[in-house]
């Protein structure tokens, strides 16, 4: 494999798994970006035979657990001397604006905050990108099926998130037929 | 029952803000590619494990790559915080083996060099630069190195010293090999990097008494010609390689500067060993105890000589004591010292006959049998001990005489127990001359007793320059003394070895010395020695047992072992090169 392919393979389900821990967006494609440097720079000291995707896979989410280990050690450090900036300054550092911005979006995207680690994790990482559930199992070391199964998990667990947080009218209008 | 989900397409859609452009994203990640490669070429330490990355960063690279460019900077960033203090553990090798050696020596080159050829000063100038440099952010650190060596050393904690530098330099030694393997540094440096240490380490070694306040089977004070034996051996990797910029006079001088160095090292090593190159053996105790023609100590040099001379003829060398009896001549025909008529006694010097030259004897006697008559402790035992074996010699004591006298000893013996001033001599002393009335003691009446006062005045903890292990004469001495010690194992002999009485503590006290006794202390160490180790049921140190008390000198010889291991690893300097190098 070459690193296009590994990168187009791979982007999507990385940046969505360094997201899912708790990273900022911006930062979470730093990182994800480091990794691929990394693990392709160092690829031969990867056990086994780095063109396997699944190996491959287990080795870039080592590299970018440790580039995250790193980061979150360098945040706390930052925020110790903290400069404090203008709110004018920041819009231009801000998250890319929606471009249908809705109040249900809005809310979905809390719900998925509010979701238990391990389907949030396979939610960022399969709908980022479209990325298929075989990337995804292969990156997270774990079986299609229970990719599939977390999935299904999540979905359900964000429904019942969503009910509780919008009123009944504006789910019927989005929900599909049972 | 039906399950309603959220819609796959409205998750796309949630998430769709935060997708990046993919050849956007490639093409940072090939940029990273490129910075890092460019980066790997350039740093020297690219192939160091993070460990030694870290370890590498408090080096001062100028100074150990001899101004060859570097590239880039150490950087400790990437290690993880426990890679750093790790990392830091070699501190104290690079304070003192590395730093020490280049501070010296770039001060003493630039002053020839200045003294010379101006034109030769960019390197050396360079060399130092990156030397203060180092000093300027590390020097908090440099000292404090400094002042824990110097604090471990006198307070004795030579192992823990030792072994503190045995684990930084092995560190330090993976950095160097790696440098070597990339044909960084050179022999040179190195070999005077280590060179300045060891004879620092010596220094150390020397005055700071260290080893006191432990068992030791020999004197400590061999590991600083360990240390300098090391120098001398790093000696010809500095002097050795002639440089272009050495002028004849320059080398003139390094050569003296060896030969110096040389002599004063092997003084110092005939110095520190001489116990090992002059033991006390049978035939040197035999000669000093038959060459014994003056006391310039009066009692106490007859004290001494006699704990010497009892174990010569117990060992039936049948020393000639002609000379011992020329001296007691001329003591009983003036002073008629009772402490030392005492040692001229119990060593067997005098004669029946000379007993009626003794003028205090029969006043001696006549008080004495008064006060055997009583049955009371014997307050003077030492000063009257010559009077009891004057008169056994004479047989001038009949058996109630003998009767009385016995009960008076033993009197003295349980006297003992509220008494704290020369406990052991005086329990021996009235246990000897029981025996000599033909009234031997019931040792098992005495033995728990004695082994709870040979407990009781064995002294393991001393003050500073002092050796630890020996028995106090009395409870408030603050150190054991090598007289009583004789008379302890001498009540062992007759009592046994109390059980919790570590034995090697009274070997490391009786070890022989190097320079700081003289005299017939070493032969009273000796005979005590050997009356130690001839204990009934007493075993010798195994090699392990000596091994593990030895570890500060195997330390030393193990840290000399790696200074000279770096040194020969590294690579040898160019023709081209040496005139740049230090």
């Amino acid at each position: 494999m070459d690193l296009t392919a590994l990168i187009d393979t791979y982007r999507g389900p990385l940046i969505g798994l360094i997201a899912s821990w708790g990273v900022p967006w911006g930062d979470a494609v730093e990182i994800a970006q480091d990794s691929f440097s990394e693990a392709w720079l160092r690829r031969e000291s990867c056990r086994g035979d780095w063109n396997e995707p699944e190996v491959f896979g287990r080795w870039l989410r080592g590299v970018a657990l440790n580039r995250y280990r790193n980061w979150a050690r360098s945040r706390s450090r930052r925020w110790s001397r903290i400069v404090p900036r203008a709110p004018a300054d920041l819009e231009g550092v801000a998250a890319p604006a929606d471009p249908e911005p809705s109040e249900y979006l809005e809310a979905l995207r809390r719900a998925i905050g509010r979701l238990p680690a391990r389907q949030r994790q396979v939610v960022l990482m399969h709908y980022l990108e479209e990325t298929t559930v075989n990337d995804v199992a292969a990156l997270l070391s774990i079986t299609p099926k229970a990719v599939e199964g977390r999935l299904y998990q999540a979905r359900r667990t964000l429904r019942r998130l969503l009910e509780r947080d919008l009123p009944a009218l504006q789910m019927g209008t989005r929900l599909p037929c049972p | 029952m039906p399950v309603n989900l959220i819609p796959e397409d409205d998750l796309r859609m949630a998430l769709r803000p935060h997708r990046v452009d993919p050849i956007a994203f490639e093409a940072d990640v090939r940029q990273r590619l490129e910075a890092a490669e460019t980066e790997r070429e350039d740093d020297l330490l690219a192939g160091l494990s993070p460990l030694l990355k870290s370890v590498a960063a408090l080096l001062p690279l100028p100074f150990i790559t001899g101004c060859k460019p570097t590239g880039t900077e150490a950087k400790l960033a990437p290690a993880a915080g426990s890679i750093k203090l790790l990392g830091y553990l070699a501190f104290p090798a690079i304070s003192l083996f590395l730093l020490l050696g280049a501070a010296v020596f770039s001060i003493v080159k630039i002053r020839s060099i200045q003294d010379g050829n101006v034109s030769r000063l960019d390197d050396e100038q360079a060399v130092s630069e990156a030397v203060r440099e180092w000093w300027q952010c590390h020097q908090e650190r440099a000292w404090l190195v400094f002042a824990v060596t110097l604090t471990l050393a006198l307070i004795g904690a030579t192992w823990l010293l030792f072994l503190l530098y045995i684990v930084s330099f092995g560190l330090l030694l993976c950095v160097l090999a790696s440098f070597a393997r990339r044909g960084l540094g050179n022999r040179r440096l190195i070999a005077q990097s280590c060179l300045m240490a060891l004879v620092f380490l010596g220094q150390i070694a020397s005055f700071s008494g260290s080893g006191d306040q432990e068992i030791h089977f020999v004197d400590q004070l061999l590991i600083c010609p360990v240390f300098l034996w090391g120098a001398l051996v790093l000696m010809p990797f500095v002097v050795g390689t002639p440089r272009r910029s050495d002028t004849p006079v320059m080398r003139i001088q390094q050569r003296n500067s060896v030969i110096l160095f040389f002599v004063l090292v092997v003084s110092l090593t005939v110095w520190f060993m001489n116990p090992i190159l002059w033991p006390a053996t049978p035939s040197k105790i035999q000669h000093y105890v038959e060459s014994f023609e003056e006391a310039p100590y009066s009692s106490v040099s007859w004290g001494h000589w006699e704990i010497v001379a009892r174990w010569t003829i117990e060992s039936k060398r049948n020393p000639d004591l002609s000379s011992a009896r020329r001296l007691l001549a001329q003591e009983i025909s003036g002073e008629q010292n009772p402490f030392i008529l005492g040692s001229a006694f119990r060593v067997g010097l005098v004669r029946a006959d000379q007993i009626g030259l003794l003028k205090d004897y029969e006043g001696w006697r006549l008080d004495g049998r008064r006060r055997f008559l009583e049955t009371r402790p014997i307050t003077h035992l030492n000063q009257m001990d010559w009077v009891i074996r004057a008169s056994v010699l004479r047989n001038d004591l009949s058996p109630g005489e003998r009767d009385f006298l016995e009960k008076r000893l033993h009197a003295t013996i349980e006297d003992l127990s509220d008494n704290s001033n020369n406990v052991l001599e005086t329990a021996l002393r009235a246990t000897q001359l029981l025996e000599l009335i033909a009234r031997p003691i019931d040792r098992d009446r005495y033995r728990v007793r004695v082994h709870h006062w040979l407990r009781k005045f064995h002294c393991k903890t001393v003050d500073r320059f002092h050796i630890a292990g020996g028995f106090k004469p009395y409870l408030a001495a603050p150190v054991g003394e090598l007289e009583t010690t004789s008379y302890a194992v001498e009540l062992m002999e007759i009592y046994g070895v109390p059980r919790d009485l570590d034995l090697n503590w009274v070997r490391s006290f009786l070890r022989p010395p190097s320079i700081r006794d003289s005299g017939d202390r070493k032969w009273i160490a000796a005979v005590t020695r050997d009356r130690l180790n001839h204990l009934p049921g007493v075993t010798q140190p195994t090699w392990l047992t000596v091994a593990y008390y030895e570890r500060s000198l195997i330390a030393a010889v193990v840290l000399v072992g790696l200074c000279i291991y770096a040194t020969v690893t590294s690579p040898q300097l160019k023709p081209h090169s040496q005139d740049s190098e230090l």
